[in-house]
């Protein structure tokens, strides 16, 4: 038997390096990817909880999430083709067109 | 036995989700990134939802990875210049993660479980896709009716902001 | 399960009408698209007639995850006010939109639905994707008028911060299951009394906070919202101030009143922090601004910091205010960006510099900004002020002196740079004086909005005593 706490730990490093490639990472893909370690992350504490608290919402919500993260990740890279025609680049700071 | 599985596909997972955001090729980064997600799957039949486990393979290895490649090759991104890949804001960047790092230790530290246990043991798990089916149209339909509308919605906006424009 | 299909009829008509919105932009050759608008907005009347019709049948149904109660009868109402006011300001728009302009409606029609849902959720799961619905709504219409450079830019600065404020969400939802064993608000609330406050629970807490202030645009979320507001389509930003906010506080009641209520003197702190903090950011960042929809930007997260006091507040007069300042608010801004609409369409133009001489060009344009804006700063006898007052009462009450000080100050600083504008529009000579037409029914509509602001400030008994009421169920 693995105990909670491995689980939440490991979930909680995932989730500071999926943080960290949002708030380090300069191109936009990366920072996408990373959002969906962050998903990634919860979905481990999410049913892990589940599990040890015998209880299905959990892993109800896993479903929920997974389906949601898919959604966001096709209207971001959308968007993020968008800006590409745009601006010929996928990099977050020349994005700064409106600074004042 | 269990312990020896939990701490491989822990260590795959972590290495993996440190190569996603460190490599420079936005190609490598995906490839580790479904690596990642392939352990995640695994970590969920640890926790016995298989059918958890298959939703994940399904839509992240299946179609998240594939639009994420798309993206990628249809940008025709490569590497990013060599030492400009971090932000200049990277100290605010660290001092959020360590204060992030620091709140969560210490709640985690205090922590334990203590909520009321629900009713379904590992012995009524055995059913488990069964079970979730059956609670995911009937007592979380109104979730699940939501869902159905975001996803039509993320399909009109991908058409709505990729087409090209007509004359 | 239960289906008590009256409690959601309103939902129905609206998702109906964005469907019909949807097949009818098929069926039309190409070309404007405006009575797919008008429809929008008849639609939109009859959905409030359904709601008014059914507003006494109140419980939860769909298993409990759907309630329907005097909070969600109000916010619903102001939901759908506030999609026929950004209807009405799209179709004025229709010009800048170059292609997709049917779905465009649609879209607005589904945010509003989106936010319908979240006024009803009664769970973290329903909570949860129906935020995510809006979120998602949103990113897309931000980005809209998609040839230019400014709209995909906000569009995409929405989307990141969105979605890491929506996993910081997710991750503190799931420290409350953890702590809890359930995702329901009055579950939650039953597991949590008499329990102590242990690590899941206080990571729980932090991190819905922390989530749960994108979509109110607090600190420390609230970098979108200047570059937003500036590059997303004006209608689009007035749906982000006016519904996107008001979306966000219904949660944040639902929440930390309903579900968290019990272990209050844990979180009153926390939250009285950020709310002053925002409250010192929004409204000192809003003076040296430019550009009128920049200004705004920053002048909404200063809303954010005083509709926080009444989260802080945490009683009865609190939550009435928030309500009665998200209606006063609606009005205040349906009329700006109206204004801002058209002085746009004529001038192109959103710069405060444009703005200069503005009562010699077009009375009507200066009277709607004069009394939106005063009415924003707070200032007697406008609606907004009559709104401040209770958030600050309420906070007194509790005895967060330091905190009602703040929103004190702050509201001397936003009269300061409103009034900067203000002078500019009436007392500075235009460089040229060329009249700019306001059409009949444009200026009808301003006229009327006016009064509305004015009759919530001299005259706000009726109102103030619903809110009072309705408030009640929360706690």
């Amino acid at each position: 038997m693995i105990p909670l706490s491995h689980y939440l730990i490991l979930s909680f490093i995932i989730f500071t390096i999926g943080i960290a490639g949002v708030l380090l990472r300069r191109n936009i893909i990366i920072v996408l990817m990373s959002l969906e370690l962050i998903f990634n992350s919860i979905n481990i504490s999410l049913v892990a909880f589940s599990h040890f608290l015998q209880s299905m919402t959990g892993r109800l919500f896993v479903v929920f999430t997974i389906t949601v993260a898919a959604a966001e990740v096709a209207v971001g890279l959308a968007i993020l083709v968008a800006v590409y025609r745009q601006r010929k680049t996928v990099y977050v700071e020349e994005l700064n067109e409106m600074k004042h | 036995m269990e312990l020896i599985f939990f701490y491989i596909f822990a260590i795959f997972a972590v290495s993996s989700a440190i190569a996603v955001i460190s490599l420079r090729n936005p190609v490598h980064s995906a490839v580790f990134l479904m690596v990642c997600f392939l352990q995640v799957a695994a970590i969920f039949i640890l926790l016995r939802s298989p059918f958890l486990a298959a939703v994940q393979v399904f839509v992240y290895v299946g179609a998240v990875m594939v639009l994420f490649l798309f993206a990628v090759m249809v940008l025709d991104l490569g590497k990013e210049r060599f030492g400009e890949h971090l932000h200049h804001q990277s100290p605010i960047a660290i001092i959020i993660i360590i204060g992030l790092v620091f709140v969560m230790g210490l709640g985690l530290a205090k922590a334990k479980l203590d909520a009321p246990i629900g009713k379904y043991t590992e012995a009524a798990m055995a059913k488990n896709t069964e079970v979730m089916g059956e609670l995911l149209y009937t007592k979380y339909v109104f979730p699940f009716e939501v869902v159905s509308l975001l996803l039509l919605i993320a399909l009109i906006g991908a058409i709505v902001l990729v087409m090209k424009e007509r004359n | 399960m239960d289906v008590n299909i009256q409690m959601f009829l309103p939902e129905i008509v609206v998702a109906f009408l964005a469907f019909a919105i949807l097949a009818a932009d098929l069926l039309k050759p190409r070309g404007e698209r405006k009575s797919l608008a008008r429809l929008g907005i008849i639609g939109s009347l009859v959905a409030i007639n359904v709601l008014v019709l059914t507003a006494d049948i109140s419980g939860t149904t769909l298993s409990g995850l759907f309630i329907q109660d005097g909070v969600s009868v109000f916010f619903k109402i102001l939901f759908l006010l506030t999609g026929i006011f950004i209807l009405y300001m799209a179709q004025e728009y229709e010009e800048k939109i170059k292609n997709f302009k049917g779905e465009f409606y649609a879209l607005i029609l589904f945010a509003v639905l989106a936010m319908m849902f979240l006024a009803s959720s009664n769970d973290f799961i329903s909570l949860y994707v129906s935020l995510e619905f809006l979120a998602v709504t949103l990113y897309i219409l931000a980005c809209y008028t998609k040839e230019e450079s400014v709209s995909v830019e906000a569009g995409l600065k929405y989307l990141i911060t969105g979605a890491l404020a929506s996993g910081v969400l997710l991750y503190g939802i799931t420290y409350l299951y953890g702590a809890t064993g359930s995702t329901e608000f009055s579950q939650i609330k039953l597991a949590l009394n008499g329990k102590n406050f242990s690590g899941f629970l206080a990571i729980g807490l932090i991190l819905v906070v922390l989530g749960l202030s994108f979509k109110i645009a607090s600190i420390p979320f609230h970098v979108w919202a200047p570059d937003v507001y500036q590059g997303a389509p004006t209608p689009i930003t007035a749906l982000l101030a006016a519904g996107s906010k008001a979306a966000g506080f219904v949660m944040l009641m639902r929440v930390m009143f309903t579900a968290l209520g019990s272990i209050r003197p844990h979180w009153v702190l926390f939250i009285s922090v950020i709310s002053a903090l925002t409250l010192l950011f929004g409204n000192l960042a809003a003076m040296p601004q430019k550009n009128i929809k920049r200004m705004l930007a920053y002048a909404g997260i200063g809303s954010a910091g005083y509709l926080l006091m009444g989260i802080a507040a945490g009683n009865t007069l609190g939550s009435g205010a928030i309500m009665f300042y998200l209606l006063t608010y609606l009005f205040a801004i349906a009329g700006t960006f109206l204004a801002i609409v058209i002085f746009y369409n004529s001038e192109g133009s959103d710069s405060i510099d444009a703005y200069t001489g503005l009562s010699r060009r077009s009375p009507i344009l200066a009277a709607t900004l004069f009394i939106g804006l005063l009415s924003l700063a707070g200032v007697p006898p406008l609606g907004g002020f009559i709104a401040k007052l209770y958030l600050i009462a309420a906070v007194v009450k509790e005895g967060l002196i330091w905190l009602a000080v703040v929103g004190v100050l702050m509201a001397i600083a936003a009269m300061y740079y409103f009034l900067l504008v203000i002078k500019r529009i009436y007392l500075w000579q235009p460089k040229n004086d060329t009249p700019i037409k306001v059409s009949p029914i444009n200026k009808a509509l301003l006229y009327s909005i006016n009064i509305a602001t004015l009759v919530l400030g001299i005259y706000p008994g009726p109102f103030t005593d619903w809110v009072m009421a309705i408030a009640k169920v929360l706690f």
